[in-house]
Protein backbone atom coordinates (compact mmCIF):
# COMPACT_ATOMS: atom_id res chain seq x y z
CA UNK A 1 0.00 0.00 0.00
CA UNK A 2 1.11 3.51 -1.32
CA UNK A 3 0.98 7.05 1.31
CA UNK A 4 1.21 9.82 -0.05
CA UNK A 5 3.67 11.36 2.23
CA UNK A 6 1.80 14.84 1.93
CA UNK A 7 -0.86 13.43 3.16
CA UNK A 8 -0.24 11.74 6.92
CA UNK A 9 -3.66 10.74 6.80
CA UNK A 10 -3.46 8.06 4.56
CA UNK A 11 -0.74 6.37 6.51
CA UNK A 12 -2.18 4.64 9.91
CA UNK A 13 1.52 4.29 11.21
CA UNK A 14 2.79 7.68 10.58
CA UNK A 15 -0.43 8.65 12.77
CA UNK A 16 0.65 6.01 15.52
CA UNK A 17 4.15 7.19 15.11
CA UNK A 18 3.04 10.96 15.91
CA UNK A 19 1.08 9.75 18.56
CA UNK A 20 3.73 8.07 20.23
CA UNK A 21 6.06 10.57 19.52
CA UNK A 22 8.26 8.43 17.36
CA UNK A 23 8.99 10.77 14.65
CA UNK A 24 11.30 13.61 14.04
CA UNK A 25 10.39 17.08 14.25
CA UNK A 26 10.17 17.87 10.76
CA UNK A 27 7.66 14.51 9.72
CA UNK A 28 5.76 15.80 12.91
CA UNK A 29 5.22 19.05 11.92
CA UNK A 30 4.21 17.70 8.99
CA UNK A 31 1.71 16.28 10.53
CA UNK A 32 0.43 18.97 12.42
CA UNK A 33 -0.23 20.87 9.71
CA UNK A 34 -2.17 18.12 8.07
CA UNK A 35 -3.98 17.94 11.17
CA UNK A 36 -5.29 21.30 11.55
CA UNK A 37 -6.63 21.33 8.09
CA UNK A 38 -8.53 18.04 9.03
CA UNK A 39 -10.49 18.49 12.23
CA UNK A 40 -12.11 14.98 12.00
CA UNK A 41 -8.33 13.62 12.12
CA UNK A 42 -7.92 16.15 14.72
CA UNK A 43 -10.12 14.98 17.11
CA UNK A 44 -9.41 11.20 16.28
CA UNK A 45 -6.08 11.66 17.50
CA UNK A 46 -6.77 13.83 20.38
CA UNK A 47 -9.55 11.27 21.26
CA UNK A 48 -6.72 8.22 20.95
CA UNK A 49 -4.68 9.62 23.15
CA UNK A 50 -7.44 10.33 26.45
CA UNK A 51 -7.34 6.38 25.43
CA UNK A 52 -3.98 6.23 26.07
CA UNK A 53 -3.62 8.19 29.67
CA UNK A 54 -7.41 6.43 30.35
CA UNK A 55 -5.43 3.34 30.25
CA UNK A 56 -1.84 4.25 31.43
CA UNK A 57 -3.83 5.64 34.46
CA UNK A 58 -5.71 2.46 35.34
CA UNK A 59 -3.28 -0.41 35.63
CA UNK A 60 -3.91 -3.84 37.09
CA UNK A 61 -3.52 -4.32 40.54
CA UNK A 62 -0.76 -5.82 41.53
CA UNK A 63 -0.58 -9.18 43.24
CA UNK A 64 0.68 -9.53 46.94
CA UNK A 65 4.52 -11.07 47.70
CA UNK A 66 2.63 -13.97 49.18
CA UNK A 67 1.13 -14.52 45.41
CA UNK A 68 4.66 -13.85 43.49
CA UNK A 69 6.40 -16.25 45.79
CA UNK A 70 4.07 -19.38 45.07
CA UNK A 71 4.57 -18.34 41.28
CA UNK A 72 7.85 -18.59 41.38
CA UNK A 73 8.02 -21.63 43.56
CA UNK A 74 5.85 -23.14 41.38
CA UNK A 75 7.96 -22.12 38.07
CA UNK A 76 11.16 -23.72 40.22
CA UNK A 77 8.83 -27.22 40.56
CA UNK A 78 7.78 -27.23 36.90
CA UNK A 79 11.60 -26.38 35.52
CA UNK A 80 13.72 -29.92 35.80
CA UNK A 81 11.01 -31.93 34.40
CA UNK A 82 10.81 -29.65 31.56
CA UNK A 83 14.03 -29.12 30.92
CA UNK A 84 15.48 -31.82 29.06
CA UNK A 85 19.10 -31.42 27.92
CA UNK A 86 19.05 -34.28 24.88
CA UNK A 87 18.61 -32.61 22.23
CA UNK A 88 15.19 -33.14 20.36
CA UNK A 89 14.26 -33.56 17.14
CA UNK A 90 11.63 -30.76 17.09
CA UNK A 91 7.72 -32.16 16.27
CA UNK A 92 7.35 -30.18 13.29
CA UNK A 93 9.87 -31.96 11.51
CA UNK A 94 9.11 -34.87 13.77
CA UNK A 95 5.53 -35.62 12.80
CA UNK A 96 6.26 -34.97 8.95
CA UNK A 97 9.91 -36.44 8.40
CA UNK A 98 8.91 -39.32 11.00
CA UNK A 99 6.06 -40.33 9.88
CA UNK A 100 7.33 -40.41 6.13
CA UNK A 101 10.54 -42.46 7.37
CA UNK A 102 8.11 -44.93 9.35
CA UNK A 103 6.82 -45.74 5.83
CA UNK A 104 10.16 -45.93 4.10
CA UNK A 105 11.92 -47.87 7.24
CA UNK A 106 8.66 -50.28 7.53
CA UNK A 107 8.66 -51.10 3.42
CA UNK A 108 12.42 -50.95 3.26
CA UNK A 109 13.46 -53.21 6.29
CA UNK A 110 11.27 -55.70 5.45
CA UNK A 111 12.24 -56.22 2.15
CA UNK A 112 16.08 -55.73 3.33
CA UNK A 113 15.31 -58.72 5.96
CA UNK A 114 13.89 -60.82 3.69
CA UNK A 115 16.74 -61.15 2.06
CA UNK A 116 18.52 -59.33 -0.90
CA UNK A 117 17.41 -56.55 -2.71
CA UNK A 118 13.62 -55.37 -3.18
CA UNK A 119 12.71 -57.35 -5.75
CA UNK A 120 11.07 -54.44 -8.14
CA UNK A 121 13.61 -51.47 -6.97
CA UNK A 122 11.47 -48.91 -9.28
CA UNK A 123 8.05 -49.55 -7.64
CA UNK A 124 7.16 -46.28 -5.90
CA UNK A 125 6.27 -46.76 -2.31
CA UNK A 126 3.39 -45.61 -1.13
CA UNK A 127 3.38 -42.55 1.34
CA UNK A 128 0.85 -42.22 4.04
CA UNK A 129 -1.98 -39.45 4.25
CA UNK A 130 -2.94 -37.49 6.97
CA UNK A 131 -5.72 -39.37 8.07
CA UNK A 132 -3.22 -42.60 8.60
CA UNK A 133 -1.62 -40.91 11.65
CA UNK A 134 -2.86 -40.72 15.24
CA UNK A 135 -1.47 -38.71 17.97
CA UNK A 136 -1.55 -40.77 20.94
CA UNK A 137 0.31 -38.50 23.52
CA UNK A 138 2.61 -36.10 23.44
CA UNK A 139 4.89 -33.98 26.42
CA UNK A 140 3.35 -31.20 27.18
CA UNK A 141 6.60 -28.88 26.57
CA UNK A 142 6.77 -30.37 23.14
CA UNK A 143 3.26 -29.05 22.05
CA UNK A 144 3.42 -25.32 21.58
CA UNK A 145 5.74 -27.29 18.72
CA UNK A 146 3.27 -28.60 16.86
CA UNK A 147 2.63 -27.74 13.00
CA UNK A 148 0.09 -29.68 11.62
CA UNK A 149 0.78 -29.71 7.68
CA UNK A 150 0.58 -31.38 4.52
CA UNK A 151 3.61 -33.84 4.44
CA UNK A 152 6.27 -32.86 2.45
CA UNK A 153 6.57 -35.58 0.06
CA UNK A 154 3.15 -35.94 -2.09
CA UNK A 155 3.70 -38.60 -4.63
CA UNK A 156 4.58 -41.92 -3.51
CA UNK A 157 8.27 -42.38 -3.10
CA UNK A 158 10.89 -44.01 -5.74
CA UNK A 159 14.55 -45.19 -4.13
CA UNK A 160 17.37 -44.12 -5.59
CA UNK A 161 20.13 -46.53 -6.43
CA UNK A 162 23.55 -45.73 -5.74
CA UNK A 163 24.43 -44.98 -9.05
CA UNK A 164 21.58 -42.51 -9.34
CA UNK A 165 23.55 -40.26 -6.38
CA UNK A 166 26.30 -37.85 -6.26
CA UNK A 167 27.31 -35.58 -4.04
CA UNK A 168 28.77 -33.08 -5.23
CA UNK A 169 29.29 -30.55 -1.65
CA UNK A 170 28.10 -30.90 1.96
CA UNK A 171 27.61 -27.93 3.75
CA UNK A 172 26.87 -27.46 7.34
CA UNK A 173 23.86 -25.89 8.59
CA UNK A 174 23.52 -23.07 11.83
CA UNK A 175 21.90 -25.63 14.21
CA UNK A 176 20.93 -23.12 17.37
CA UNK A 177 17.37 -23.29 16.11
CA UNK A 178 17.10 -27.05 16.99
CA UNK A 179 15.50 -27.75 13.59
CA UNK A 180 18.69 -29.76 12.13
CA UNK A 181 19.39 -32.84 13.79
CA UNK A 182 23.08 -33.27 14.70
CA UNK A 183 24.20 -36.24 13.38
CA UNK A 184 26.40 -38.24 16.33
CA UNK A 185 29.74 -39.63 15.74
CA UNK A 186 29.73 -43.04 14.17
CA UNK A 187 26.29 -42.05 12.61
CA UNK A 188 25.65 -42.23 9.04
CA UNK A 189 23.21 -39.44 7.23
CA UNK A 190 20.97 -41.00 5.02
CA UNK A 191 19.26 -39.43 1.62
CA UNK A 192 16.20 -39.70 0.54
CA UNK A 193 15.27 -38.44 -3.30
CA UNK A 194 11.58 -38.78 -4.72
CA UNK A 195 11.07 -38.85 -7.67
CA UNK A 196 7.89 -36.34 -9.40
CA UNK A 197 7.33 -38.86 -12.15
CA UNK A 198 5.86 -42.48 -10.06
CA UNK A 199 7.09 -44.75 -12.60
CA UNK A 200 10.20 -43.69 -13.11
CA UNK A 201 13.87 -43.09 -11.17
CA UNK A 202 14.38 -40.20 -10.02
CA UNK A 203 17.24 -37.61 -11.64
CA UNK B 1 34.00 15.23 55.63
CA UNK B 2 32.43 14.11 52.52
CA UNK B 3 30.96 11.00 53.04
CA UNK B 4 31.83 8.52 49.92
CA UNK B 5 29.50 5.91 48.55
CA UNK B 6 31.04 3.01 46.55
CA UNK B 7 28.99 2.47 43.23
CA UNK B 8 26.80 -0.28 43.09
CA UNK B 9 27.73 -3.19 41.01
CA UNK B 10 26.16 -3.16 37.56
CA UNK B 11 23.00 -5.85 37.60
CA UNK B 12 24.21 -8.76 35.10
CA UNK B 13 22.99 -9.22 32.29
CA UNK B 14 19.75 -11.31 31.17
CA UNK B 15 22.54 -13.23 28.93
CA UNK B 16 24.66 -14.22 32.01
CA UNK B 17 21.86 -14.52 34.53
CA UNK B 18 20.48 -17.38 31.97
CA UNK B 19 24.07 -19.09 31.75
CA UNK B 20 23.77 -19.15 35.34
CA UNK B 21 20.37 -20.10 35.51
CA UNK B 22 21.76 -22.91 32.75
CA UNK B 23 24.56 -23.65 35.10
CA UNK B 24 21.97 -24.59 38.00
CA UNK B 25 22.10 -21.24 40.27
CA UNK B 26 18.64 -20.25 41.44
CA UNK B 27 19.56 -17.23 42.75
CA UNK B 28 19.67 -16.45 38.88
CA UNK B 29 15.82 -17.96 38.32
CA UNK B 30 14.62 -15.46 41.01
CA UNK B 31 16.20 -12.34 39.47
CA UNK B 32 15.36 -13.05 36.36
CA UNK B 33 11.73 -13.43 37.77
CA UNK B 34 12.20 -10.31 39.97
CA UNK B 35 13.13 -8.55 36.79
CA UNK B 36 10.06 -9.51 34.17
CA UNK B 37 7.33 -11.07 36.26
CA UNK B 38 5.41 -7.46 36.76
CA UNK B 39 5.56 -6.57 32.76
CA UNK B 40 4.54 -10.49 32.28
CA UNK B 41 1.76 -9.97 34.33
CA UNK B 42 0.34 -7.28 33.55
CA UNK B 43 0.29 -8.43 29.76
CA UNK B 44 -1.61 -11.41 31.32
CA UNK B 45 -3.88 -9.43 33.30
CA UNK B 46 -5.26 -7.23 30.56
CA UNK B 47 -5.40 -10.38 27.82
CA UNK B 48 -7.34 -12.20 31.20
CA UNK B 49 -9.01 -9.97 32.95
CA UNK B 50 -8.28 -11.87 36.52
CA UNK B 51 -5.38 -12.27 38.68
CA UNK B 52 -5.72 -16.09 39.16
CA UNK B 53 -5.67 -16.88 35.72
CA UNK B 54 -2.91 -14.02 34.70
CA UNK B 55 -0.99 -16.02 37.27
CA UNK B 56 -1.19 -19.23 35.66
CA UNK B 57 -0.45 -17.52 32.12
CA UNK B 58 2.95 -16.11 33.88
CA UNK B 59 3.40 -19.26 35.51
CA UNK B 60 3.32 -21.42 32.24
CA UNK B 61 5.09 -18.10 30.57
CA UNK B 62 8.08 -18.76 32.15
CA UNK B 63 8.33 -22.29 32.44
CA UNK B 64 7.98 -22.52 28.84
CA UNK B 65 10.58 -19.38 28.32
CA UNK B 66 12.69 -20.98 29.64
CA UNK B 67 12.60 -24.61 28.17
CA UNK B 68 12.89 -23.43 25.44
CA UNK B 69 15.58 -20.85 25.32
CA UNK B 70 16.50 -22.16 21.75
CA UNK B 71 13.62 -20.51 20.36
CA UNK B 72 14.85 -16.92 21.28
CA UNK B 73 18.49 -16.88 21.12
CA UNK B 74 20.18 -14.58 18.85
CA UNK B 75 16.73 -13.06 16.90
CA UNK B 76 15.94 -10.92 20.10
CA UNK B 77 15.88 -10.15 23.72
CA UNK B 78 15.01 -12.66 26.74
CA UNK B 79 12.14 -10.22 27.97
CA UNK B 80 10.84 -10.04 23.68
CA UNK B 81 10.64 -13.76 23.81
CA UNK B 82 8.87 -14.10 27.92
CA UNK B 83 6.82 -11.22 26.62
CA UNK B 84 6.02 -13.78 23.66
CA UNK B 85 5.36 -16.91 25.53
CA UNK B 86 3.52 -15.16 28.18
CA UNK B 87 1.32 -13.40 25.57
CA UNK B 88 0.17 -16.45 23.83
CA UNK B 89 -0.27 -18.54 27.07
CA UNK B 90 -2.44 -15.87 28.12
CA UNK B 91 -4.33 -16.37 24.75
CA UNK B 92 -4.20 -19.99 24.79
CA UNK B 93 -5.74 -19.82 28.32
CA UNK B 94 -8.28 -17.41 27.75
CA UNK B 95 -9.29 -19.73 24.55
CA UNK B 96 -9.44 -22.84 27.13
CA UNK B 97 -11.18 -21.00 29.68
CA UNK B 98 -13.54 -19.11 27.57
CA UNK B 99 -12.82 -16.16 29.67
CA UNK B 100 -12.27 -13.78 26.65
CA UNK B 101 -15.20 -15.52 24.25
CA UNK B 102 -17.72 -14.51 27.50
CA UNK B 103 -16.52 -11.40 27.59
CA UNK B 104 -17.38 -10.68 24.12
CA UNK B 105 -20.66 -11.83 23.95
CA UNK B 106 -21.50 -10.19 27.80
CA UNK B 107 -20.22 -6.93 25.71
CA UNK B 108 -23.11 -6.02 24.48
CA UNK B 109 -25.03 -6.70 27.35
CA UNK B 110 -22.65 -4.57 29.62
CA UNK B 111 -22.71 -2.40 27.22
CA UNK B 112 -25.85 -1.45 27.62
CA UNK B 113 -25.84 -1.31 31.36
CA UNK B 114 -22.91 1.07 30.81
CA UNK B 115 -25.31 3.41 28.68
CA UNK B 116 -27.32 3.42 31.50
CA UNK B 117 -24.66 4.70 33.80
CA UNK B 118 -22.70 6.52 31.56
CA UNK B 119 -18.68 7.31 33.10
CA UNK B 120 -17.75 10.73 32.37
CA UNK B 121 -13.95 12.24 32.45
CA UNK B 122 -15.17 14.00 35.48
CA UNK B 123 -16.10 11.03 37.34
CA UNK B 124 -12.87 9.39 36.30
CA UNK B 125 -10.96 12.16 37.65
CA UNK B 126 -12.63 12.10 40.74
CA UNK B 127 -11.95 8.52 41.41
CA UNK B 128 -15.01 6.65 39.94
CA UNK B 129 -15.12 3.21 41.24
CA UNK B 130 -11.76 2.00 39.62
CA UNK B 131 -13.05 -1.46 39.28
CA UNK B 132 -15.67 -1.00 36.98
CA UNK B 133 -13.63 1.73 34.75
CA UNK B 134 -11.22 -1.37 34.45
CA UNK B 135 -14.27 -3.19 33.79
CA UNK B 136 -14.94 -1.02 31.30
CA UNK B 137 -11.60 -0.57 29.75
CA UNK B 138 -11.62 -4.44 29.47
CA UNK B 139 -14.83 -4.88 27.66
CA UNK B 140 -12.85 -2.45 25.23
CA UNK B 141 -10.01 -4.35 24.94
CA UNK B 142 -12.23 -7.60 24.01
CA UNK B 143 -13.48 -5.79 21.19
CA UNK B 144 -10.53 -6.35 19.21
CA UNK B 145 -9.20 -9.05 16.93
CA UNK B 146 -6.77 -11.49 19.08
CA UNK B 147 -3.54 -9.97 16.67
CA UNK B 148 -4.52 -6.38 17.61
CA UNK B 149 -5.43 -7.15 21.60
CA UNK B 150 -1.75 -8.58 22.15
CA UNK B 151 -0.35 -5.66 19.87
CA UNK B 152 -1.88 -3.19 21.74
CA UNK B 153 -1.12 -5.26 25.25
CA UNK B 154 2.72 -5.65 24.50
CA UNK B 155 3.33 -1.85 23.59
CA UNK B 156 1.08 0.00 25.47
CA UNK B 157 1.80 -2.76 29.38
CA UNK B 158 5.02 -4.05 28.54
CA UNK B 159 6.40 -1.06 27.12
CA UNK B 160 8.17 -3.28 24.37
CA UNK B 161 8.77 -0.68 21.26
CA UNK B 162 7.50 -1.47 17.65
CA UNK B 163 10.75 -3.24 17.31
CA UNK B 164 10.23 -5.55 19.96
CA UNK B 165 6.48 -6.27 19.38
CA UNK B 166 7.30 -6.82 15.73
CA UNK B 167 9.89 -9.21 16.70
CA UNK B 168 7.81 -11.18 19.22
CA UNK B 169 4.81 -11.00 17.06
CA UNK B 170 7.11 -12.38 13.61
CA UNK B 171 5.64 -9.36 12.15
CA UNK B 172 7.04 -5.98 9.97
CA UNK B 173 6.70 -2.73 12.07
CA UNK B 174 4.52 -1.27 9.46
CA UNK B 175 2.18 -3.75 10.71
CA UNK B 176 2.78 -3.32 14.43
CA UNK B 177 2.23 0.49 13.92
CA UNK B 178 -1.03 -0.41 11.45
CA UNK B 179 -2.58 -2.70 14.19
CA UNK B 180 -1.89 -0.46 17.03
CA UNK B 181 -4.20 2.77 15.23
CA UNK B 182 -6.77 0.59 14.40
CA UNK B 183 -6.86 -0.80 18.10
CA UNK B 184 -6.88 2.55 19.20
CA UNK B 185 -9.18 3.57 16.95
CA UNK B 186 -11.54 0.70 18.49
CA UNK B 187 -10.84 1.47 21.93
CA UNK B 188 -11.84 5.42 21.35
CA UNK B 189 -14.85 3.93 19.48
CA UNK B 190 -15.95 2.06 22.47
CA UNK B 191 -15.05 4.26 24.97
CA UNK B 192 -16.23 7.46 23.22
CA UNK B 193 -19.76 6.06 23.11
CA UNK B 194 -19.75 5.33 27.20
CA UNK B 195 -17.98 8.16 28.38
CA UNK B 196 -17.58 11.66 27.34
CA UNK B 197 -14.20 10.71 26.50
Amino acid sequence: MRHDRANPGSSPERLTAFLDGELDPAAAARVEAWLADNAAAAEEIDGQRRVLRLWQANPPPEPGPAAWTTVLSRVETSLPAARPRRRKWPIALGLGAGAAAAVFAAVFLTRLFQGGPPKDADAPLPVIAPGDVTIISMDAPDAPGLVVAAPPVQEPIVLAGQDDVSVMDVKSYRDDDGLVPRIGEGEVPMIVAASMAPAGRGP
Amino acid sequence: MAAVTAPSPPAPSDELLLERFAAGERAALEELFRRYRQPAYRVAFRLLGNEPDALDAVQEGFVKALTHLSGFQGRSSFKTWLLRVVSNAALDLGRQRGRRETLSLDAAGAADAADANLLTPDEAARGLERADLRSLLDQALATLSEAQRQTFVLHADAGLSYREVADAMSVSIGTVMSRLFYARQKLRAFLSQRTSL
